[in-house]
């Protein structure tokens, strides 16, 4: 009893942090000390210091400011991308797991098909086709990462399509369509939505690699990957420039995780 | 004209290497009001019979007419309609795990639109109170019922169609001693009160005495005997049915009990499925398959037919 209140404890205590989280990047207009986009030559790579809390990059952009900017990109692109790849990924696996027969072979063909390929390889080719640009990111992303979705809900429902609440739904005289939405979509969601919470750290974490290897977001924007891709350059000098961006990717990254630990102790319960 | 008839229903499950004959070819009927008990051992076909005549499953040949209709040989399974309900064997697992039972019981009526949003609501209060439940359990998860509680809920799911005919697959078999008796009081009730049919599928032979009107026994995949339950309790003819009733073990320790000899031997052959274990076997039996033919009261399969006490 007790262990489970301070689970529950916890649990609100990480979502309160990843409140702040979002409302900081929401916020980010007001919260930034400087223009983010605003070159400066003059001003390149000052330390730290009361007008730049976090000093500046080589083209004298306040790090800090850049930092909130680069939070809405980086989280709010993988909220995104994890809403449409579990939005897709559920109704296909559904659909197959529960129709079965031909649907789930030709389903489940395409999905192997898409799994076989090196995902992060994939998404590289993409993003290098589509062009540059956090659009053409969150797509090349989302055409790589609804396989996996489709697999778990389709597995998921081929165990549920076994129950008997689904021969008695049958027996009571309801079309497919309404078993799939009112007895398959609710008793496979718990598992999915542990997983998409889980999914949000590496795919923050695939926005800046890609963002890192220049095929993610165009400059000026700001994104943490596309800020260690400059920074690199002066890894030996200015440290921070690498590793600021890098504590925030891990930051969120961690918080991320343990919120979807936390909902997968609190779901099987 | 009878409630439901069912005509030569044959089910083959093809395998990779063979094809298993599930149901070789069955028949019979149940009355308006009536309670036909369909029993046998594990895999025998009961099951199997089940699905197909509620349309769970389709059918490899043969015919279900129900309520003076053809009810299969549609190119897709469609549910029978709201007068054919059914009963699963695991009473906690035919319910939707996030449903109350107020909404279980609902669900029973919500999709064939029979009544208003409230009147369903009242039905199903009137259909709950009926089974015995309390109004407290309303809004409880099924998850929280008992064995027996979840199975008065899928009673009064069936019940609040109206329906006339409700199949009952082992709705006992997973329920204690007592809680089975209550089970069966109940549908007792509903068979003198609201005149219900029913198919009532078990293994256990001391049960169908207290519900049933006639038994068919079912062996591999065929009826082997069908008749009065009485009759067929107190002197089976078939040797099948008369080892099934020797198997039953003695409720008071008798150290001279011993269990028969009896495997669900599934013949491939031309003749008897039962022709390796009977001890009445005949010449015929080996080439053969018996029909199921009237003799004193009864249907029997069997080329002896003969007396229990031969």
């Amino acid at each position: 009893m007790k262990r489970k209140k301070t689970e529950e404890i916890s649990f609100y205590i990480l979502i309160g942090l990843i409140v702040i989280l979002l409302l900081a990047a929401l916020l980010a207009p007001v919260l930034a000390p400087n223009d983010p986009f605003k070159t400066e030559l003059t001003l390149a790579l000052i330390k730290p210091d009361k007008e730049f809390p976090l000093g500046t990059d080589p083209l004298g952009r306040c790090v800090l400011s850049r930092i909130l900017y680069g939070a809405r990109v980086s989280i709010f692109s993988s909220l995104c991308i994890i809403g449409i790849v579990f939005f897709i990924g559920t109704a296909i696996g559904v659909t197959a797991g529960y129709l079965g027969g031909a649907v789930d072979m030709v389903l489940t063909k395409i999905i192997t098909i898409m799994q076989a390929f090196p995902k992060f390889i994939l998404a590289i080719a993409i993003a290098g086709v589509l062009g540059i640009g956090i659009k053409n990111t969150i797509l090349a992303l989302c055409l790589v990462e609804w396989a996996e979705y489709a697999r778990i809900s389709r597995n998921l429902s081929r165990g549920v399509k076994q129950r008997t609440y689904i021969k008695a739904a049958k027996v009571c005289g309801e079309s497919r369509l309404q078993i799939m939405f009112h007895h398959v979509l609710p008793n496979v969601l718990p598992t999915l939505v542990v997983n998409a919470s889980l999914g949000i750290s590496s795919m923050i974490m695939e926005v800046a690699a890609l963002s890192y290897l220049g095929v993610g977001v165009k400059s000026p924007m700001s994104e943490w990957g596309a800020m260690m891709n400059i920074g690199k350059d002066y890894l030996q000098t200015e440290t921070r420039l690498v590793i600021i961006p890098g504590i925030a990717i891990f930051v969120v990254s961690v918080l991320f995780n343990l919120f979807g630990d936390k909902l997968r102790d609190i779901l099987d319960r | 004209m009878a409630l439901l008839e069912v005509r030569g229903l044959k089910k083959n499950f093809t395998g990779k290497n063979e094809t298993l004959h599930a149901v070789k070819g069955i028949d019979f009927t149940i009355e308006e009001g009536e309670c036909l008990g369909l029993v046998g051992e594990s895999g025998c076909g009961k099951s199997t019979t089940a699905n197909m005549t509620a349309r769970l499953l389709k059918e490899s040949e043969g015919d279900i007419f129900f309520l003076g209709k053809r009810i299969n040989g549609g190119k897709r399974l469609c549910a029978a309609g709201k007068e054919m309900q059914m009963v699963f064997q695991n009473p906690a697992d035919s319910f939707n795990p996030h449903y109350s039972v107020l909404e279980c019981v609902m669900q029973g009526a919500r999709y064939y639109k029979l009544y208003s949003k409230s009147e369903l609501k009242e039905r199903a209060m009137e259909w709950i109170k009926y089974v015995g439940l309390k109004e407290s359990y309303l809004e409880k998860k099924i998850g929280e019922l008992s064995g027996g509680e979840c199975q008065r809920t899928a009673i009064a799911r069936a019940l609040i169609c109206n329906p006339a005919l409700i199949i009952c697959d082992e709705a006992t078999s997973a329920l204690d001693v007592s809680v089975q008796a209550q089970v069966v009081e109940l549908i007792r009730k509903l068979k003198e009160e609201k005149k219900v049919s029913f198919l009532f599928i078990t293994h256990d032979l001391a049960l169908t005495s207290s519900v049933c009107d006639r038994i068919a026994v079912m062996y591999s995949g065929r009826i082997v005997e069908m008749g009065e339950t009485k009759a067929i309790l107190q002197h089976p003819m078939h040797p099948y049915t008369q080892l099934l009733l020797s198997c039953v073990l003695p409720a008071v320790g008798d150290d001279e009990y011993r269990v028969p000899e009896c495997s669900s031997f599934r013949g491939a052959g031309d003749g008897c499925d039962f022709y390796e274990f009977c001890p009445k076997i005949c010449t015929q039996c080996k080439d053969r398959v018996p029909d199921l033919q009237e003799r004193e009261g009864r249907m029997t399969a069997c080329f002896q037919r003969g007396d229990p006490d031969e």
